[in-house]
């Protein structure tokens, strides 16, 4: 987080992390589509030519004055392939949140599992407590076939209902926004109580 | 989805095991697929299940999960490394054909993508949400990158003399997207791999900077200046990127003369294509008995 | 801890507008005022103010004998003179007192606002990774890229932490997207840190060159967090990257002591409840509830 006194600044960094293809990239997408573009800079995706992310998304979100301070949120996506393990980390860096993006089908329920490992991995080796970092889980593509039930899901995330979570159907926008307001005001809580 | 009691449950898993190994598979797959979505976190019934699986796809899932579960869990290390382990060795780069759309392995015998869903060969309309994050195709995608044995044995001369001549202390190639190909020089103290994959993201970064800022071309030169090394980065075509680390004394002018020369002597070689014979190979291995003799070998270290 | 501000001024009317105009600061800051320098030096016996706004011409004690007594006695009050009767003598003795704000008058109410403001921004780097910045470090950052960019003659400089958040930025960025630009080059720039540790080694000054047709992009860290990129327009002017980082090394030398001075002071209630439900709203409003 970092404040910006001169220029009324509040910059918060939040990351989608997950695994490969489970929808991080889609959410963005449907998130820059669907603001008003003077609320939302360009989407930047670095990624390869079969549009597999390489190294990061970004969108920038800045909203209007509040109490004097303007809100901006970077948001960034990670890679997802198990190649990009070090540009994972390197984009965790400095978050104030995290959206974990889950692919609802059984068959990637291990995928899920490693990734999820992974990133609480990649928060200590930052110095970042992973019980701390304010998290939103969203648990996408429910509209697919052979789906791991919720309930299912949530016992493998170990949640105890102190993590939100949200269904969502990324490609049509179903529970995007919930899962980014639910995120950002959990950050802002974090925040508070820090500041 | 009814909910089971504990010794209902034990039961079940118990009758599944048995089914399991009078050979009864089907039956087994029946009653212990009952348990995990009952419990999915013993890793038990995912082990049985992986040795009863139907397609080499799902023993695999199986195992990751049991994996994922316990990671110490010393069977499904050894089934995972099995499976692993049959995947072969391709030349140079990574020949494995893979699911055009989400880059996912895929044996020749899979006829859809098990990851993303995606149909490798044709283009597939109406698909739906199937195809993944990136909407359904609208041409035949294209294969992976492919190098021939020729390509490969073109490349390594050209590295060996770049190598010979420069003064460089090592050298990388890599395909655009991170994976490594190749290596010359003091390389055994670094991680190449993950070098690969970092180089590749910044190139990419790099590029949208470029367009970014206007530059017409990409940036023709990246360099990395640090207290004893520099690193340089460029692209070769559009396929490969090449890294090379060169002691911090070297002049600048020497660089951007080895890094022209290479570029220009690998551009040829990636534009002579690749044959088909090497792909059919790497099917060939993969087809056939290879399921079954898996299952074999899964239930033999699951019985102990 | 709430802010004192203490305004003096023997007219009714002004002090009064004063008041009025200082509480749009916010919570967060206490204004008292007094019509005259003794009430004011009564009220500051009592308890001391961080920030004394003062007139000049005034019977009695005035603006300047205040001042002098304020700054033999409280040298840690902030303090901003306000006159219409400006002269040299008065300023070079305000400059003396090392007054924060020499205002003359007529001026704009904003202004005032801002000065005040500024005079109390608390300096902070975080713990936690939370990054505040105050106005006069800023301002001197600021300067010193100024000074930089006409030393090498690039078309722009900016300053940004490496997670991506724009700092500061001298020159022109002709319609750019900075902040795209800045998230591009703090991610190579995290990856230039990693490479480097992939190579076995941890580099404390890393310089990256990006040499195009057109443009020029060199770009080093600042310490651990910060790092400086610099844009070269080649059809104005070409860079030699031996001038460019000689120079570089110096400004990023004097970057590292304007940032690493620091008393831990967090700002108390920036952001409280109110901030947190007015975002929420704000979020709602945006993308439906």
């Amino acid at each position: 987080m970092f404040i910006n006194w001169k220029l009324r600044e509040l910059n918060l960094k939040i990351v989608y992390y997950g695994p490969a293809m489970s929808g991080k990239t889609t959410n963005l997408q449907f998130i820059h589509d669907h603001t008003s573009p003077q609320v939302r800079g360009e989407l930047v995706s670095l990624k390869t030519r079969e549009d597999r992310t390489i190294f990061f998304d970004f969108l920038q979100l800045e909203l209007g004055q509040i109490k004097g301070l303007k809100p901006k949120f970077n948001l960034y996506t990670v890679p997802g392939q198990v190649l990009y393990a070090a540009s994972r980390k390197l984009v965790l860096q400095g978050a104030d949140g995290v959206v974990f993006v889950a692919d609802s089908q059984m068959s990637r329920l291990a995928d899920n599992i490693q990734s999820y490992r992974a990133m609480h991995q990649h928060l200590t080796e930052l110095g970042l407590d992973p019980r701390r970092m304010p998290c939103v889980i969203q648990f996408n593509k429910r509209d697919l076939p052979v789906l791991a039930p919720v309930s299912l899901l949530t016992r493998y995330f170990a949640l105890n209902g102190s993590t939100p979570t949200f269904e969502s159907i990324a490609t049509q926008g179903v529970g995007v926004f919930e899962t980014l307001k639910a995120c950002i005001n959990l950050v802002m809580a974090q925040a508070q109580q820090q500041l | 989805m009814t909910l089971l009691s504990d010794s209902t449950a034990a039961q079940i898993l118990q009758a599944g095991i048995a089914a399991a190994q009078q050979g009864d598979r089907a039956r087994a797959r029946q009653l212990l697929r009952q348990v995990t979505e009952q419990d999915p976190t013993q890793e038990l019934p995912w082990l049985w299940l992986a040795g009863v699986a139907e397609t080499l796809q799902e023993a695999q899932t199986c195992l990751e999960i049991a994996l994922a579960l316990n990671p110490d869990n010393r069977q499904a290390q050894e089934g995972l490394r099995w499976v692993q382990s049959q995947l072969p060795k391709t030349v140079v780069a990574e020949v494995t054909r893979t699911c055009p759309l989400c880059g996912h392995p895929l044996p020749a015998d899979e006829s859809s993508c098990p990851v993303c869903g995606q149909a490798p060969a044709a283009a597939v309309a109406g698909q739906g949400s199937a195809a993944g994050e990136t909407g359904p195709p609208e041409t035949a995608p294209a294969p992976g990158f492919v190098l021939s044995v020729e390509q490969a044995e073109a490349i390594d001369a050209c590295l060996d003399r770049m190598a010979y001549e420069s003064e460089a202390r090592c050298i990388i190639l890599a395909d655009v997207t991170g994976q490594l190909i190749t290596e010359r020089g003091q390389t055994d103290r670094m991680n190449t791999q993950v070098l690969s994959a970092l180089a590749a993201g910044e190139l990419a970064a790099t590029h949208e900077l470029a367009r970014l800022v206007g530059e017409e071309a990409r940036f023709k030169l990246l360099l990395h200046e640090g207290e004893q090394h520099s690193v340089y980065l460029s692209d070769v075509g559009e396929q490969l990127i090449l890294v090379i680390v060169f002691d911090v004394s070297t002049p600048i002018g020497m660089v951007r003369m080895i890094l022209k020369r290479a570029v220009a002597e690998l551009g040829p070689i990636l534009q002579r294509g690749s044959r088909r014979a090497d792909t059919e190979q790497v099917n060939e291995t993969l087809s056939g008995d290879f399921a079954q003799l898996l299952e074999t070998e899964l239930n033999v270290s699951l019985n102990t | 801890m709430d802010k004192r501000i203490l305004i003096v001024d023997d007219e009714e009317s002004v002090v009064f507008f004063l008041g009025e105009n200082l509480a749009e600061l916010g919570p967060g800051y206490k204004i008292e005022t007094a019509r005259s320098g003794e009430e004011a030096l009564i009220r500051i016996a009592k308890q001391p103010f961080d920030l004394v706004i003062t007139d000049l011409r005034m019977p009695g004690v005035d603006g300047l004998e205040l001042l002098q007594t304020l700054h033999a006695t409280q040298p840690d009050t902030r303090l901003i003179l306000m006159t219409a009767y400006g002269s040299d003598q008065v300023e070079a003795e305000a400059r003396r007192l090392k007054v924060y704000r020499y205002i003359t008058k007529p001026f704009k109410i904003e202004d005032l606002v801002d000065a005040a403001r500024q005079a109390l921004g608390d300096i902070a780097l975080s713990s936690k990774g939370i990054l505040i910045l105050s106005d006069e470090r800023f301002e001197a950052i600021t300067r010193r890229l100024a000074d930089l960019r006409a030393e090498i003659s690039a078309q722009c400089i900016i300053l940004a932490d490496v997670m991506g958040q724009l700092i500061t930025q001298v020159g022109l960025t002709r319609g750019m997207d900075v902040n795209t630009l800045i998230s591009l080059i703090g991610g190579s720039f995290t990856t230039t840190f990693e490479m480097a540790r992939c190579l076995g080694q941890t580099q404390a000054l890393n310089l990256n060159y990006q040499e195009g047709d057109r443009y020029d992009v060199y770009s080093s860290n600042v310490g651990d967090n910060l790092f400086l990129a610099i844009l070269y327009s080649k059809d104005v002017q070409a860079s030699r990257i031996g001038t460019v980082w000689l120079y570089t090394k110096r400004a990023i030398k004097d970057l590292l002591e304007i940032t690493a001075t620091v008393e831990v002071v967090p700002p108390d209630q920036v952001l409280d409840n109110d901030f947190g439900t007015l975002l929420s709203d704000s979020l709602n409003a945006l993308w439906g509830e």
